[in-house]
């Protein structure tokens, strides 16, 4: 019996040692590590017109990219119209483009399906813009940003992660393209000179 | 004629501490939301002539950072100026300014605060490389302007006063 209090008192004091030492504040996720395979690929997301797709079906014949996203965060709108353009300009030579939202709209409703859709046709988004309901994509992907960027090669690697340039609030001020370079190297079959940069922007409010 | 006096005393002394908080306070004077850079503001740090100082990053349109931000306005008027500096840097962008000031008059913040100046990744870096570039964050700094702890993420009043403790402690 004291055997056992013994054990029981020292258990309780390790799982209060063990809970008291718990960071207070929420660590980023890790993103994928560069040469990762694309998590969640053929799940199933609902796209901003209702229909259903999944990465996989996104794909291009030159890759694909995801980039995190909100219909609220300062920092994708700052960078909304730059990667409207990048869409433009990049699906035409080959690599798929989609924007996922990940996060809870039971929190935030302006971040629910709805608005998604609404969004979506005002902004008259050139990519699907899927719903990834419970966070399940963004935490497969380790992202923890809106906006952040992963793109992957024809074989489903992780070939680039990070942001999209080095000027969120101010366009004309962009001096490295890092989205674009990584996209360029990837359809010319080279070495992506810059693999990881740091996704500034809001964080995701995962469910 | 004592309870007469006693009660003008009172108020005297009521109106002349009322007076010294309005104008020795750290929130006197007139709203400035003054443009830095990442070195400027080590400066400002420096300039402020305090044992710690302790830079709360924070933006208008970031919920964390409005649910935190009352806290950190105890602690700046709570501190001994002396002994512990709060300043106030918002990250917002140029055209959310007047909304950034907005709130900080709401939460009675008065004098000198800042805001980011320049390219965000430079600035972000220069603060501290471990830095996502998430808001709400804080560092905490020493007289020289060395930083002695980071964090990101909201706090709560006792969180913050127990990690300013201890990064004196750790200094």
């Amino acid at each position: 019996m004291t055997v056992l209090n013994t054990t029981c008192r020292t258990a309780a004091f390790m799982l209060v040692t063990w809970l008291f030492l718990q960071p207070t504040v929420a660590q980023d996720r890790q993103a994928l590590e560069i040469g990762a395979a694309l998590p969640t690929a053929d799940r199933t997301m609902q796209n901003a017109t209702g229909a259903a797709t999944s990465f996989s079906q996104q794909k291009g014949d030159r890759g694909l990219a995801v980039v995190f996203w909100s219909n609220t965060c300062p920092w994708v709108a700052k960078y909304e119209d730059r990667v409207i353009a990048l869409a433009r300009e990049y699906m035409a030579a080959g690599i798929g483009f989609v924007i996922a939202n990940a996060n809870d709209p039971g929190a935030y409703p302006e971040e629910g399906a709805q608005a998604i859709q609404q969004h979506a046709s005002t902004k008259g988004y050139p990519f699907p813009y899927l719903v990834d309901e419970g966070s399940e994509a963004a935490k497969a992907f380790g992202a923890s940003r809106t906006p952040q960027v992963f793109l992957f090669d024809t074989n489903d690697r992780l070939v680039y992660e990070g942001t999209v340039d080095d000027s969120p609030s101010d366009a004309a001020q962009v001096e490295e393209e890092y989205f674009r370079d990584a996209m360029n190297q990837l359809i010319a079959g080279t070495a992506i000179s810059v693999q990881k940069t740091k996704a500034f922007g809001c964080t995701i409010k995962f469910y | 004629m004592l309870n007469r006096s006693s009660t003008l005393y009172s108020c005297l002394l009521l109106a002349a501490l009322l007076t010294l908080a309005a104008c020795g306070g750290p929130d006197s004077g007139e709203l400035v939301i003054k443009p830095v850079s990442a070195e400027e503001l080590i400066e400002e740090v420096r300039a402020a002539d305090a044992d710690l100082v302790v830079v709360n990053f924070w933006a208008s349109w970031c919920v964390p950072c409005r649910e935190e931000f009352p806290e950190f306005v105890r602690y700046r008027r709570e501190s001994d100026p002396g002994d512990i500096r709060v300043h106030f840097v918002t990250v917002d962008f140029e055209e959310d300014l007047p909304f950034a000031a907005q709130f900080l008059r709401e939460n009675g913040v008065g004098g000198t605060t800042f805001v980011k100046n320049g390219k965000e990744g430079p600035f972000i870096n220069a603060i501290n490389p471990a830095w996502s570039g998430a808001v709400p964050a804080t560092a905490v700094y020493d007289r020289d302007g060395n930083r002695l702890a980071f964090w990101e993420g909201k706090v709560t009043y006792d969180q913050l006063v127990r990690r300013v403790n201890e990064a004196r402690q750790a200094s």
